[in-house]
């Protein structure tokens, strides 16, 4: 299965989705105006992937801000990999970064934590 | 009519005055706003925690307006030498005091959207902290997307950020429109 890769733009962040190596990546920052059509062929995959995945999918989410549009399709993003979860098709772990001052985007991963039944692993950097 | 809006305008750009826009509002408009933001808050030696929040809240505003810049009544369209199909809104911040900073933002809005708006920010400003924190995370997993691609999330997310109650007025323009300002307060 090919994997994705995408250049991040000032409103739209980088992708790395790896079926190989099963690494999940969205980094940078996402405030597109119409999220959905950026964050629908990423779904799409992510279906697909469902169907071969082994072993764990690591979720590397390191964001420096996003927009509620993007909110609900990065909600998207992890209901897909928690389904895969429940098929028991493989391991997902996401890991949150946050910067080491910014109580926000802390507390944006607690939230999605606590609507999801994926293990997070909070990761604080040094700003 | 047309004359009040654009006073409005001038109003909320009056004092310390950041970054404004008035007219219809690109994709490129935006950039050029939140750029203009993000630069005049680090050159004037915000903490990035503040300029992350404030960024935050500029974002929502402005993709609200946006979205929702609509078709203004066309008599003031053709007052103001606007296209027909010419969208209008404004949006500006100030600096407030020493610390505090003030987002405004104006739209055209139908007498129904005016009452649906005035019952949601009356809702949201009764809110506690932790009350706003669980509504954020009810309509985030609700499953919906309103018609114009949002999550319904932008006025929640602001009110969180800021930390204040909105400011807001629906300035009667005619019998089928009112003038939507709301201002937003982050100190």
């Amino acid at each position: 299965m090919d994997s994705i890769n995408i250049e991040g733009t000032p409103k739209t962040p980088t992708i790395s989705f790896d079926a190989n190596t099963g690494v999940i990546e969205i980094k940078g920052r996402s405030i597109p105006e119409n999220s959905i059509e950026f964050y629908k062929p990423l779904v799409d995959w992510l279906d697909k992937f469902a169907d071969v995945a082994q072993g764990t999918v690591s979720v590397n989410i390191q964001l420096e801000y996003f927009n509620t549009s993007s909110s609900k399709c990065i909600l998207d993003v992890f209901k897909k990999l928690e389904n895969l979860q429940n098929k028991n098709r493989a391991e997902v772990v996401i890991n949150w970064y946050y910067e080491e001052d910014d109580e926000d985007m802390l507390e944006a991963g607690e939230d999605y934590q606590s609507i999801l039944k994926i293990p997070f692993n909070m990761v604080e950097i040094a700003e | 009519m047309e004359a009040n809006i654009h006073g409005l305008y001038e109003k909320f750009k009056a004092g310390k005055l950041i970054v404004s826009h008035e007219g219809s509002i690109s994709s490129k408009d935006i950039d050029d706003f939140l750029n203009k933001t993000e630069d005049s808050l680090s050159a004037a030696g915000e903490a990035p925690k503040k300029i992350r929040k404030i960024y935050n809240i500029v974002v929502e505003a402005i993709q609200n307006l946006f979205h929702h810049q609509g078709t203004p009544p066309p008599d003031f369209l053709k007052n103001m030498k606007l296209a027909a199909s010419d969208g209008y809104c404004f949006c500006t911040m100030v600096k407030e005091g020493s610390d505090s900073y003030k987002i405004t933002t104006g739209n055209f809005v139908t007498y129904a959207v005016a009452k649906s708006l005035r019952e949601r920010i009356e809702q949201l400003n009764s809110l506690s902290h932790d009350e706003l924190k669980n509504l954020y995370k009810i309509v985030l997993d609700n499953d919906e997307f309103t018609e114009k691609g949002g999550g319904g999330l932008g006025f929640i997310e602001m009110a969180r950020k800021s930390g204040n109650k909105f400011g807001y007025d629906f300035v009667t323009y005619d019998n089928k429109y009112k003038f939507f300002v709301l201002e937003v307060l982050v100190s």
